[in-house]
């Protein structure tokens, strides 16, 4: 008993020290931030974010911080990264807009009725489609168990079920749909300029140029290079070393 | 005697005058103009005639340095005169004047067989130039190509009237830099050839390959009907004014099998370069000729202070586009500092050079505020009008907004009824971040696996609910459900321990199993027929009369008043595992 009581309070000791260890160097990079030291913030947050990659505060940051030192692509690809987990975020949103005006690629939103109707979409995350999918699951489950039952009124239940049912269809196009999403590869030019080459080699002909901050999706890579497609549908290969993966 | 005497006197009287002139005319250096007086955009034709030199002269152009050299010609004679060979050569500089004024063409210094000879010095007076310059005149009346190719001239010296090839020019003046259209074509009366290797001229000129008319046409030349082909069509560019002769063209021809190679040379041609006009010339003129348009594009939306923004500028038309090769641009510096990102082509080569240049500059606004963005302009010369133009963009206004580095004003408790928004900037980073909030997928977060799982046991329940009477479930859970035999052994010791269970759940139980080995329902057969059946299949004829026995036992049970006992339940039930064991085994 003694043993684990000791073990216990080192390991706890242990996990405060790295805890509070991490909080000052946060502490530091706001500083660093407050007072337009933007490289040693960059330098801090990068730090942190090696530990916690998946921490969606610390990539906002990071992407602010790119935007402050000017690499716009950098900044892009911080916020669609974490755009990715929280999408209805509205300052992530706010940022990405911001930065979005200062390149040179312009995405015009759909003016279809379509895009219109779902465009909503965008601002669920693929962890909120499938949750909101399993709940109307459950439902309808509980609603089939009740039936079966013969608890409440058949009739009650029998509409309950068939609103479930459709619901749950569109639940599931819905996350379906999020998914791909999801598994698409994606990323951002991090270049001033790039040449977009017909295949994986510098030696190919040139296709077309693409500028810091274009956002593409790729399709396939090949060592060093990846394929990518932009939104117009332009398709070339271009090396990683320019681009940011999201 | 005095007749041969007289003879010989005559003789070297008439041999020795003319020795005397062969040797005064032996070597004789002259100079000539064409011209003493004209203007700075007119040539002269500067002659040095050699006579009598055996070898060819070295003649130092140094003495021409007011001159700009557009040409050097040279021709020669021998003659053979008391078995020596002399040469008589003529040599011509066509010249162009550097300077206006009176010019003295010194006396040209010129190396004959290690003697020096010299020239006289000649004076010509250079007159001020005109916008449109009037050099070679003549030479262009006497031109016979004409626009769009119409060759009017005569088919080349050497070549066959059935097969020629025949070199045009679009035009045959033209202004340094404008673009010049050179066209040969073969000019045959059979209808197919089988092989053709053309060999291009040396043209001594910026050229440009065009798209070659591919098709063949036929077209009456001289009175002859001729299929004709173009094999060379390119833009030539001078960037040398005077007048410069295109060499011929060659072309090695195989008509078909039974011909041999015939080797067909072009007509030379003659074009006259004429400078462009010094009156009017722009500053920022950078040598563009043709017809041109201006285009610019800029994102004026959201522009923030220090952030740099893109303008790209296009340059569209005929021409030598190459030739520009940036815009100039007027700015404070303090207010946009501008830099040139990337220039890039979209040309084509058709008819002629036309295409697009595409420049890109970046603007960086140093301070905020309504600010008038930098005017770019280029200027060209358009051959047809003669004149210089200049083209720029046109005045606009962009509104900058304060990057924050900068203490914006505060707005005082009057001014909150109209509130404005003075800039925009990010929203600001997180101080405070937890960082055990990492983003997970849906499938490593604790709150979905959960709904998964209570989505799995309520399916299961409600399917089992739903399906475990229905035939196709049975069909579905036959694989995998107990053996009958083992089955009906459990359900015969569950028997045994419920006390109110009757001899007939006995009987049904054996009964399944009876129907599970006869492959069909036994419940209503005769008890003979079941026996018989067993037998059939070959089962241990004494566990068979004790199974006959133990259903006859059972039937006595059934209607017996002790059939609730205990005792004889029990004693049933394990006969009829003990039976359905010895079968099975």
């Amino acid at each position: 008993m003694k043993y684990f009581v000791t073990v216990f309070l080192i390991l706890y000791m242990l996990t405060s020290y790295i805890i509070s260890d991490n909080q000052k160097l946060l502490e530091q990079a706001s500083y660093h931030y407050k007072n337009s030291q933007f490289e040693e913030a960059l330098s801090l947050y990068e730090t942190l974010h090696d530990k916690f990659p998946n921490n969606i505060d610390l990539i906002f940051n990071l992407g602010n911080t790119h935007f402050k030192l000017n690499n716009l692509g950098f900044a892009i690809g911080y916020y669609l990264k974490a755009i990715k987990w929280e999408p209805s975020n509205s300052e992530l949103r706010y940022n990405l807009s911001l930065t979005r005006n200062l390149i040179k690629q312009t995405i015009e939103p759909s003016d279809s009725i379509l895009y219109s109707l779902l465009g909503w979409l965008r601002f669920l995350s693929i962890n909120t489609a499938f949750n909101i999918m399993m709940i109307l699951l459950l439902i309808g489950l509980v609603t089939l168990r009740l039936i079966y039952l013969k608890k409440f009124n058949r009739e009650l239940l029998t509409n309950m079920l068939i609103i479930c049912g459709i619901s749950l269809v569109l639940s599931f196009s819905i996350f379906i749909h999020r998914y791909i999403d999801y598994s698409q590869e994606k990323g951002v030019v991090v270049t001033k300029k790039q040449a977009v080459y017909s295949g994986p080699s510098e030696n190919l002909s040139v296709l077309f140029y693409i500028h810091e901050g274009y956002e593409f999706k790729i399709n396939k890579s090949a060592g060093n290079w990846v394929e990518l497609e932009l939104s117009n549908g332009f398709k070339g290969w271009a090396p990683l070393s320019s681009l940011f993966l999201i | 005697m005095i007749g041969n005497l007289f003879s010989i006197l005559l003789i070297l009287l008439l041999f020795l005058p003319t020795q005397l002139v062969a040797n005064e005319a032996s070597i004789s250096v002259k100079s000539s103009v064409t011209k003493t007086t004209l203007t700075i955009n007119d040539i002269l034709e500067y002659k040095i005639t050699i006579s009598g030199a055996k070898n060819p002269p070295k003649i130092d152009e140094s003495f021409l340095k007011d001159f700009s050299i557009i040409n050097r010609s040279t021709q020669q004679s021998y003659q053979l005169i008391n078995n020596n060979f002399f040469s008589s050569q003529i040599k011509s500089f066509r010249l162009r004047p550097n300077i206006e004024g009176t010019i003295i063409i010194p006396s040209s210094k010129i190396d004959i067989e290690g003697t020096s000879y010299e020239t006289d010095p000649i004076t010509i007076t250079v007159l001020a130039g005109t916008s449109s310059p009037k050099a070679n005149s003549s030479s262009i009346q006497q031109s016979s190509n004409t626009a769009n190719g119409r060759a009017s001239q005569n088919i080349p010296q050497g070549s066959s009237k059935d097969l020629f090839i025949l070199a045009v020019l679009d035009k045959d003046q033209a202004y340094v830099g404008e673009e010049i259209i050179y066209s040969v074509r073969l000019y045959r009366r059979f209808s197919t050839i089988d092989q053709l290797l053309y060999q291009e001229p040396k043209f001594g000129m910026l050229t440009e390959q065009l798209e070659r008319d591919q098709q063949t046409y036929t077209q009456s030349y001289n009175g002859v009907r001729y299929y004709v082909q173009e094999i060379d069509r390119r833009s030539l560019f001078s960037y040398e004014p005077g007048l410069i002769e295109i060499p011929e063209a060659s072309a090695d021809v195989q008509i078909n099998f039974f011909y041999g190679n015939q080797t067909l040379r072009s007509n030379t041609l003659s074009l006259t370069i004429t400078p462009l006009p010094e009156d009017g010339k722009p500053d920022d003129f950078s040598g563009l000729v043709g017809d041109f348009g201006f285009d610019f594009d800029v994102n004026t939306m959201g522009l923030v202070e220090n952030k740099p923004i893109a303008i790209r500028l296009s340059v569209g038309g005929s021409g030598n586009l190459k030739q520009l090769s940036n815009i100039s641009f007027s700015t404070d510096s303090d207010i946009f500092k501008v830099y040139q990102s990337s220039v890039n082509d979209l040309i084509t080569y058709s008819n002629s050079v036309k295409g697009v240049r595409h420049f890109e500059y970046i603007m960086v606004p140093k301070v905020d505020g309504t600010l008038s963005l930098p005017r770019f302009s280029f200027s060209y010369f358009d051959p047809k009008l003669n004149q210089y133009k200049t083209l720029v963009t046109p005045q606009s206004s962009v509104s900058v907004i304060d990057s924050g580095d900068s203490t914006a004003p505060i707005s005082g408790p009057d001014t909150i009824s109209s509130v404005t928004e003075l800039r925009k900037d990010l929203r600001y980073i997180k101080e405070s971040i937890s960082f055990d909030d990492q983003a997970k997928p849906f499938y490593k977060h604790i709150f979905s696996l959960a709904l998964i799982l209570l989505n799995s046991i309520l399916s299961l329940m409600v399917g089992y609910s739903f399906f475990h009477k229905s035939p196709t479930y049975e069909l579905l859970i036959k694989p995998f459900s107990q053996k009958p035999n083992k089955r009906v052994i459990n359900s015969l010791e569950q028997l045994k321990k419920n006390p109110s269970c009757s001899v007939n759940d006995i009987q049904q139980n054996i009964f399944i199993f009876l129907s599970y080995l006869l492959d069909r329902p036994t419940q209503g057969l005769p008890l003979s027929e079941i026996i018989e059946e067993l037998s059939e299949k070959k089962y241990d004829s004494s566990t068979i009369n004790d199974l006959e026995s133990l259903l006859d036992q059972c039937s006595f049970l059934a209607y017996s008043p002790d059939s609730s006992s205990e005792a004889s339940k029990n004693d049933i039930c394990d006969k009829a595992i003990d039976i359905i064991k010895r079968i099975k085994s």
